[in-house]
This record gives C-alpha cells, structure tokens and sequence, in this order.
C-alpha cells in the first residue's frame, strides 16, 4: 500500500561527490529539497555541496526512519479505521526510544547535524538536535560546558569577574 | 542541469572544517554555529543555564542577552528585584513573560517594555479581591500569540480592534460585563483557542466567531449561553454543571468534533435544528429537523455526566450523535442499586446509528450497579466495532475479585463485536483514561 505512484527516485550527492539514491518521499522530508522539487519536478539529481557523505547517510537514515513511522501509522489507520491509543502512543514510544538511540553520537557530529538539519530545513532533526545540545549544557558548570564542546575560554579574569557581577544570580550554587 | 546550479549557488552557505578523525581533536564546533540556531539551544535551557553561558568565551558573552528570554517569575520565588534585574539586563527580544501578584505600576512598565521587545507569550495573574487593569499597550501588542490573564479588568472602552495577532487566550476570574464577550471575539480576529474559567458574565451570553476551534467554558456564571456562529469550531468543552444549570444552544457549528459535558439532567440543550428540552415529567422531546442533522453527525467525542443511574434519557441523548465514536461517561451518585431498570428500553434501541461507529466507552465512576450492567449488557450487546470499555471503579472496589467476577462475567455476555476488550482500572485524582477531561471535574 505504501509502493504507491509517488516512488521516484531521486539522487542526492554529498559534498565529497558520494551519491544516495533515495525514494521522492524521503526526500521530501527535507523541506529545502521539496522547494526544489516544487520548483522544477523534473529534477532528479540533487547536489548538497554542504553536506558530507557521513553526515548525508545520517539524515537519510532519519527521513527513512520517520516516513516509515508515518506511513505504519496511516496505514493502521486506514484499516481499522482509527488508530488505537494505546497502539499509537507505543509506536510514539518506539520512534523516541529510536531518535534516543540516534542522538547517541559524538559532540562533533552532533554539531554537523545540526548544520545539516537546518541547511536541508528537516524541522523534526533540528529540534532534536538542539534538544540534544540544550542537554549537553543544561545544569553543567561552566568548565564542564567548555570541556564537552572544547572551547577555548579567551575571556581574561577582569571579563569573567565582570559577567559574574553583572548576572550574579546565575551563578548561585542553588540548583 | 548548468543554469540550475546558479539557482544552488544561492543555497550555498559556508561549510565547517570537514570532521576527519586527526583534526577533530580540539575543534570548537559548536562556537561556529550560526547565531540563530545558538539562540534555539539557548532558549531550551533555563534561563540561569541559559545566562550563565555568556562567561563560556568570548563568542558566547553576548549571546544570551541578544537570545529571545523566557521569563517566569513563578521560579525566582516572586523576586521583583531579581526579576527586575533579568529583564532589564537582557537586550532580546522576549519570548515569554509570566508575572505573579506583582503591583500595577510595575507590571505595567514590565508589560510596555515587553510589548517594544516583541512579547510572544504574556502570562497575568492578580488578585482576586483587588484585580489590576490590563495594561493598555498589551492590547494592541502585534507579536502577541497567547495572553493568559487571572484576576485582571479589562478597560472600560474596548478598542475596536484589539490582539490582532493573538491565538490562545485564557481567561480566570475576569468580569466580562455585557458583551465583553463578544467583542472580544470579534475583535481578535485570528483567535483560535478560547478558555474561560470562573468568570463573571452576563446572563446571556451569545457569541460568534470565524474562526475560533477550541471553546472552554468552565464555572462561569450564565444562564444561558449561546453559541450562534462558529463555523470553524471543533471542540466545546463545558463544565459538568454548566449544561445542568444554564441553557446552552448550539445553533450553527458545522464541525464540532468534541462536545462534553452534557448533563443528563440538563435543562435546555439545542444543537443545530434539534432541542432537547427536559420537561418536569422527564420526558425528551427532540425535535430534529433534516436539514440540521449534520450538525450532529460531526461529533466524535462526547462526554456525559449523569448524577442518576443509565437510564432511556441517556438513549435519547446518543440517539442525537449518529457518528459517535468515543463516549465518556462521568458518573455520580452510583449506589442506586434499587433503581428500576426496564429491560424493553433497552431492546427498543438495539438499533440506534451510533452503535455503527462506537469504538470506546469510558465510565469514570463505576459501581456495578444493575443499571450500570444493563447498560453495560446493552453496549456489548449491540456495539459492533465496539473495540474498548474502560471502567474506572471506586477505590472501595480494590478487590481483584471483583474485577475477576466482572471479567468473566462479560466473557460469556453475547457480544456484537469480536475483538471488544474490557478493563478495569481503580478511579483516581487525574486518570490518564479521563485526563481529556479532568480539567473540567470538579473535586467532590
């Protein structure tokens, strides 16, 4: 039921000159590839200068995952009429417990699907990600925020001394 | 394929240092990320979090102040000067402002401030015996999406046009004297969300609105209330009392999904081209005219509340919702275990359309009453694509026992549906299998 007329393939090729042959569908998920598609439905062959090859498969992967969800559910839909709570609130579930799994990765390509996630404009891949990144950082002490995503502190003393008295109440040891 | 890649070109935008495994070492990543997206990351921490990320290097010292601010002073313990000190500290624009029990000259210079910086989201609340006039440069605020007020006035000449922007609004404690009401929705024209609790009102109210989805009425005094033209309406949440003790009339709402609560023991209820109208003697009359009918047809969901036992009167009432698809019942009063149940009743409306379409029962309040089981008998009996009865019963009825005995008894019921499932669940504060509705029930 899913194999509808709607399958053509398109071809995606990262910056390293990789190419990823993927269903229109998939690609839709991106909201910059469905402008170009909407803009010229004859193209097939995309190329995503920003996007490196590793980083490309990810996002494809996430497309992937969540159109099969997406379709699972309006299938269930279709047959029984209306989809279940219960049933519906555990594929919920299992598509969290998924994007938990995938989140499972390194600050650096952490960050490089975020780029990623908001170049190509997947809503639901920035959110998580940022969501990720707000994690990383919520409750943790400066020196710790720093060492996660190595940044180099160049504030001197003074300027440090200065933020401190400016916004005192955020540096309470409350939490 | 060649003029194409002009259009890409414009797409373009600069890529990071390519990740190989050696030089990752100590690359800083996430400094390089543009500030619009830092700004998302900034404004999902709290906002200490949040301001404490300025002292991270030199990138970050000025990216929280320019971050669009979340600020609720419920967290800061109602510290006027801490909040004082936030607020005006930060340069950005504010997302979100909620302020509690604050005096009307700060508030107002609060809520001006935060009009200039593009408010989004304004949360008021006052005190019930001294309420504060709503700041008038809220009223025409344009970035204003959702405004949540308790225990404020509004000012005694309404601008014509007021909220332009505005989606959600909540409303407690409000007087909205005369048509307060109305004007408020006519004047906001993008209006989709409508909640009023404990308000003061006229006694009439009637009301109309484009463009309105959700209406929520709880405790708020009127004797009737008329919901004249809403064509865009889908939900009209009321309060278990409201449709006992005030006439409601639905008269044009073409897409109302969700309806509840009705009561069973409600005065006056028309919708559409049908009123239910409860004389002395208990008897319905409906008087559907054809044409209306699809009114009712539209809703889904519906909720009862019923102080007696299940009764022809509840019939009468399902009878009006042919393409019911969800019911829950509120039940109180449940120990009429004497009530007399007449059996042909239920036999006379073996047929009624919504038993097509229903696929779940709820019944908070359970009692296992003989009127609760015929009911129950009825449902099962007749409910083709019944999927789902969930029974939340009195804690008193903690007894596995009791739901063993209930279980097998409805094992062997006849069944009009092959695959019904039945559960029992103790009734609790909050019930997740109630929680569309908790809000509206009243502690007793």
């Amino acid at each position: 039921m899913a194999r509808s007329s709607t399958e053509n393939m398109i071809t995606l090729m990262s910056s390293d000159g990789e190419e990823f042959m993927v269903t229109e569908k998939v690609a839709r998920e991106c909201t910059t590839i469905r402008n170009m598609l909407e803009d010229d439905c004859v193209i097939t062959n995309i190329p995503l200068p920003n996007v490196t090859s590793d980083i490309l498969s990810m996002v494809i992967e996430y497309c992937m995952e969540h159109v099969a969800a997406a379709e699972k559910a309006a299938a269930e839909t279709a047959e029984k009429g209306s989809s279940s709570a219960p049933a519906a609130a555990k594929a919920n579930k299992d598509l969290e417990e998924w994007d938990k799994a995938f989140m499972n990765v390194d600050v650096y390509t952490l960050c490089d699907l975020i780029l990623a996630a908001n170049y190509l404009n997947v809503s639901g891949l920035l959110d998580l990600t940022i969501q990720t990144a707000a994690n990383l950082i919520k409750g943790k002490s400066p020196e710790q925020i720093r060492k996660t995503f190595h940044i180099q502190n160049d504030l001197s003393l003074e300027e440090e001394e200065k933020i401190r008295s400016q916004t005192p109440w955020a540096f309470e040891k409350s939490e | 394929m060649r003029g194409r890649e002009g259009a890409f070109g414009v797409l373009l935008i600069k890529m990071l240092p390519s990740s190989a495994a050696s030089e990752q070492e100590e690359l800083d990543l996430i400094s390089q990320l543009p500030d619009s997206i830092l700004h998302s990351i900034l404004l999902l921490l709290p906002f200490k979090d949040s301001a404490r990320t300025s002292i991270l290097s030199s990138r970050w010292r000025h990216l929280w102040e320019e971050a669009p601010l979340r600020l609720d002073d419920y967290y800061l313990c109602h510290n006027e000067h801490l909040v004082s000190w936030i607020f005006y500290s930060h340069r950005g624009p504010i997302e979100s402002l909620h302020l509690y029990y604050f005096t009307r000259d700060t508030v107002d210079r609060f809520v001006e401030s935060a009009v200039q910086r593009g408010i989004r989201e304004l949360k008021l609340v006052g005190f019930v015996r001294r309420p504060y006039q709503l700041p008038s440069s809220i009223l025409t605020c344009k970035s204003l999406h959702q405004l949540s007020v308790v225990a404020c006035q509004f000012p005694q000449a309404v601008l014509p046009s007021i909220f332009p922007n505005l989606k959600e609004l909540r409303l407690s404690y409000v007087m909205l004297r005369n048509d307060l009401l109305q004007i408020l929705l006519s004047s906001c024209g993008s209006l989709d969300t409508l909640q009023l609790k404990d308000c003061w009102n006229s006694s009439v109210s009637s009301v109309s609105s484009p463009r309105l989805r959700k209406f929520t009425w709880k405790s708020s005094t009127v004797d009737e209330l008329i919901i004249e033209d809403m064509p865009n309406l889908e939900s009209l949440m009321l309060d278990e009392y409201t449709t006992r003790d005030c006439k409601v009339k639905v008269l044009n709402a073409p897409k109302l999904q969700l309806l509840g609560f009705l009561c069973a023991d409600f005065q006056t209820l028309q919708l559409g081209g049908t009123l239910l109208h409860q004389q002395p003697a208990s008897i319905f009359q409906v008087n559907a005219m054809p044409c209306r009918m699809a009114m009712l047809s539209s809703v889904k969901v519906l909720a009862i509340n019923m102080e007696q036992s299940f009764n022809k009167t509840l019939l009468d009432l399902l009878r009006c919702f042919p393409c019911l698809e969800k019911l829950f019942i509120l039940k109180y009063g449940g120990s009429c275990y004497k009530t007399h149940v007449d059996k042909e009743i239920w036999n006379e409306h073996s047929s009624l359309s919504f038993l097509d379409h229903l696929k779940t029962v709820t019944v908070k309040g359970y009692y296992n009453s003989q009127s609760d089981l015929e009911l129950l008998r009825y449902l099962v009996g007749h409910g083709k694509v019944l999927r789902k009865i969930i029974l939340l019963y009195s804690k008193t009825f903690n007894d596995e026992k009791f739901v063993e005995a209930k279980k097998r008894q409805f094992s062997v019921e006849k069944r009009a549906s092959s695959d019904l499932e039945l559960c029992f669940f103790i009734d609790t504060k909050n019930n997740v299998h109630f929680s569309l509705w908790n809000e509206l029930i009243w502690e007793r």
